[in-house]
């Protein structure tokens, strides 16, 4: 379980405060997976960042099973990141080695005799589809291949947590859903626990079971995902789902139904959702 | 064609001894530089303050004390070095005075160039490594280095081809090979002929360097396969 007490964040930069992250609560159950989103700029990034220290928070405390991390020693948070997985939107796989040594090198790191990680490894691109890639290099893989790769690495040392920042942001819509496919069955056989930081709904749709809504810094909304997209409560989270929401609903409508459309109040929303209705297949008859 | 004064050298293999002492000298100088400042500048990178182990206090001196041999002319710090060589190899001539010379005068500047090299590598994936739980003395031989193998060596042969110059500027306080060949009997006995011959050699030497290390660095390096 990974619990946030009252976490804040706050840079200072040349006599000036930026607040990044404020009062965030948040308790993430093992074996879910859980969702955050916010407009670029709202602190997704800092946040999950917070989850493994790789940013410190400036107050508040980060318990992962029980245990606040943020007081532990400087070698025991080593032991404690690789018990959490991570993966990038940039993937950030080494550029000069393998693809196989990609995913045996954070198990040289952890310390493991060199043919058990290579026998780890080979399962665990097995399991992502590439196990016939193994000698090659990232450069002469696809985006989504990266991102397969980036989630075997991830998970070499057998964590109990994932943090994807961005994860499917830099790929396709295709390739996107195969990446979610593939982590929701990580979550399903290993039962691991995914922390996921998007900005795109139909991520959090597709896989999560909770989300949280983070708007300047704070969490202005929590819950189950099919509540919170049902009937969204704060401002943030209304602009983020419900255009898509409403005109989903008739697409996926099979028969002749009428939908009162009640358009959004500012202009340039008012304005998307005219384009997507022209682009729909649905015929569209005004009325008053 | 050649003056006699060339054949005399030539004949008595002096020119041949020239090309070997210039080669010696440069290897050797940029070898023992590297011991110095390889370490320093991966110092220089990690302390700074994006680094992965910000001391900025300690990386502003250390910064000084680079930036302050590196901004003194090399024929001048040869000069003022001379009793420092006296004290490491007991002399202040020949070649093992030039290289302690050539040693001191590069380390910094090499130092300055594994620093940029290593400030090419990804910040990402340094983040990505430390997601792994590596610790830093892993990160610098696991990640910072391989990552930026290629353009270490790329760098490494820049370096070894201003040694190379350096090498040379070392004749007029009393180093030895193709350089002191130009100056003692090329320049100061009129020969322009042993001179331009020693350019000549010179060019060869720098572009043969030049070409096998940038096809060393190219073969090096894994980012850009079709």
């Amino acid at each position: 379980m990974i619990e946030l007490k009252s976490l804040g964040k706050t840079y200072r930069t040349a006599g000036e405060e930026i607040t990044a992250l404020e009062g965030i609560e948040l308790t993430i159950h093992d074996g879910e997976i859980y969702g955050i989103i916010g407009l670029s700029g709202a602190g997704k990034s800092t946040l999950v960042r917070c989850i493994n220290l790789l940013e410190r928070p400036t107050s508040g405390r980060v318990v992962i099973d029980g245990q606040d991390i943020t007081s532990v020693s400087r070698k025991r948070l080593l032991e404690i990141r690789r018990s959490i997985g991570m993966i990038f939107q940039g993937f950030h796989l080494l550029e000069q080695s393998t693809v196989l040594h990609n995913v045996t090198f954070p198990l040289e790191v952890a310390g493991t005799r060199r043919r058990d990680a290579v026998g780890r490894a080979m399962e665990l691109l097995e399991i992502v589809g590439l196990a016939d890639r193994a000698n090659a290099y990232p450069s002469q893989l696809s985006g989504g291949q990266k991102q397969r790769v980036a989630i075997a690495r991830a998970l070499a040392t057998r964590p109990k947590y994932l943090l994807c920042d961005e994860a499917t942001s830099a790929l396709d819509p295709n390739t996107t859903r195969s990446i979610l496919d593939l982590l929701a069955e990580i979550n399903r056989k290993m039962g691991v626990t995914i922390v996921i930081i998007t900005h795109e709904m139909k991520v959090v749709e597709q896989i999560c079971d909770r989300v949280a809504v983070l708007d300047q810094s704070r969490i202005v909304e929590e819950g189950k995902v099919s509540e919170v997209f049902a009937d969204p409560k704060s401002a943030i989270a209304k602009e983020l789902i419900l255009p898509e929401r409403r005109l989903r609903a008739k697409a996926h409508g099979g028969q002749r139904v009428r939908i009162l459309l009640e358009m959004p109040a500012s202009e340039s929303e008012a304005e998307k959702v005219t384009r997507w209705l022209k682009d729909s297949p649905v015929e569209l008859q005004e009325e008053g | 064609m050649f003056s006699e004064m060339f054949m005399k050298l030539w004949e008595n293999g002096l020119i041949q001894m020239g090309i070997w002492e210039t080669i010696y000298m440069t290897v050797l100088s940029t070898a023992i530089s590297y011991c110095i400042g390889l370490p320093l500048g991966v110092v220089l990178q990690i302390t700074d303050r994006e680094g992965i182990c910000p001391l900025p206090v300690f990386n502003r001196i250390l910064g000084l004390i680079v930036n302050f041999f590196r901004s003194i002319p090399f024929i001048i710090l040869m000069v003022a070095m001379l009793p420092v060589a006296k004290w490491i190899v007991g002399v202040s001539l020949g070649n093992r005075a030039m290289i302690v010379m050539l040693v001191i005068a590069s380390s910094p500047y090499i130092a300055r160039m594994v620093e940029s090299s290593l400030k090419e590598v990804d910040a990402g994936v340094i983040e990505a490594a430390q997601s792994m739980g590596t610790d830093n003395y892993q990160i610098v031989r696991k990640v910072l280095l391989p990552e930026a193998k290629p353009s270490l060596i790329n760098g490494a042969v820049i370096s070894m081809v201003t040694i190379l110059g350096y090498s040379a500027m070392a004749a007029t306080i009393g180093g030895t090979g193709l350089g002191q060949i130009a100056i003692s009997y090329g320049h100061q006995r009129f020969n322009p002929d042993v001179t331009w011959c020693c350019v000549f050699l010179t060019v060869i030497i720098v572009h043969i360097i030049q070409e096998v290390g940038s096809r060393i660095a190219q073969k090096t390096d894994k980012r850009y396969r079709a």
